[in-house]
């Protein structure tokens, strides 16, 4: 632990440096009394758990009932534990673990720190988050191949201000719904490389893609929007098309999207109102993805109905 | 002989947007769409009502007569026991 960063305790200094960079990186607010302790060692601990796992990626999470703690687990080379109700996790990790930062901290801690967040009022939607030239706010939500990273990057070159491609957070503040982004690399697979044209960047070998911030992008980056668009990205097809959303399945798409709501009866309640608040400020609709976005100069604008 | 009570489980929580309901079953990690009528009576539920308390309930809301709102309200009440959305509680 050291001053800098009194919410991180752990036996692996270099680790410290990446995460704490990492975190403050992102600019979110960090909960009040955040305390992660990260334990280096040869091997990881098994706790007894009958949950039934939900899989995100490679990590595995067990949360809610009867135990309360959340556990989040990548196999067997990280394992955390976080508090029912406060913003605490231990966390244990194995050497290889540590040697692979880029799953570790992407995959892995985000897991952790969403359940950290959650404690804090502060829910987690697969989402990219962007305002518009004319101060509008936009979510884009979808699953991992749906377009968002691709469409968030398009809209940064165009010089739209953008949060996040994946990482949203809502704030349970009263009032209009807010969405803070996880300020993050926005990582491109090769295709998306090819559409938006952007040179250099930071390669990531492990995941086949290549990183690039959203000033390098040509964008601003943008920590807090109001959603005023929604849209539920349902793949990529030949052109772009904007249907509006029927009220039925404004709710279910996101709930998709943010399926965390599930898992803990503690801020359920919460968390559910909140997703409903923001369907239903929002003029919501499903998005197919075409190339011919890259081709319009209003991009997404010029598709509203 | 006692009345039965009809109440929610303890692991739903509820939402509603423009007219329609998503109810979440944390229990089970599942969710689902009502329609305004179910709302109403998933509301109503969170404390024991008896069958003719949701049906007196559903006749103001909604302005229906007696046998349409017995009709639907049984046949939601069947669909939500069966379920375990819903739980029967002797009086």
């Amino acid at each position: 632990m050291t001053d800098s960063t009194p919410w991180l305790r752990t036996n692996a200094p270099r680790l410290e440096t990446a995460v704490q960079e990492w975190l403050l990186e992102s600019r979110m607010p960090l909960p009040t009394n955040l305390a992660i302790t990260i334990e280096l060692g040869d091997s990881v601990p098994a706790f007894q758990d009958s949950r039934t796992a939900y899989r995100q990626g490679f990590v595995e999470i067990r949360a809610g009932a009867p135990q309360g703690w959340a556990q989040v687990r990548w196999a067997d080379r990280a394992v955390a534990r976080v508090d029912a109700t406060r913003p605490i996790a231990d966390v244990f990790l194995t050497r290889d673990a540590a040697e692979n930062l880029e799953p570790l901290l992407r995959g892995f801690l985000l897991v952790v720190l969403i359940f950290l967040w959650k404690r804090e009022g502060l829910f987690h939607l697969h989402a990219g988050t962007a305002r518009d030239p004319l101060g509008r706010g936009w979510m884009l939500t979808g699953n991992t191949h749906s377009g968002k990273s691709t469409t968030m990057a398009l809209l940064a070159r165009r010089g739209w201000e953008v949060g996040t491609d994946d990482a949203a957070f809502l704030s349970a503040q009263t009032g209009p719904v807010e969405v803070y982004g996880f300020r993050d690399l926005i990582a491109l697979r090769p295709g998306g490389l090819d559409l938006i044209g952007c040179q250099g960047g930071t390669p990531l070998p492990g995941r086949g893609k290549t990183a690039f911030t959203v000033e390098e992008l040509g964008g601003r980056w943008i920590q807090v929007v109001e959603p005023e668009i929604v849209l539920f990205a349902e793949g990529t097809g030949s052109r772009t098309t904007l249907t509006p959303t029927e009220p039925a399945e404004i709710l279910h798409r996101l709930i998709q999207n943010s399926p965390w709501v599930l898992f803990e009866a503690a801020g359920a309640a919460e968390h559910l109102q909140l997703l409903a608040r923001l369907g239903g400020r929002a003029r919501c609709y499903k998005a197919v993805l075409g190339p011919d976005i890259f081709e319009r100069p209003d991009g997404l604008m010029g598709l509203l109905p | 002989m006692s009345e039965i009570r009809y109440r929610r489980h303890n692991d739903l929580r509820i939402a509603e947007l423009q007219g329609e309901g998503v109810v979440l079953h944390l229990g089970e990690r599942r969710y689902f769409s009502v329609n305004e009528t179910g709302l109403a009576i998933l509301e109503a539920t969170s404390e024991p009502r008896t069958f003719a308390e949701l049906v007196a309930r559903v006749m103001e809301t909604f302005e229906v007569g007696s046998e349409e709102a017995e009709t639907t309200i049984r046949a939601f009440l069947d669909q939500c026991v069966s379920a375990k959305v819903i739980l029967e509680e002797q009086g």
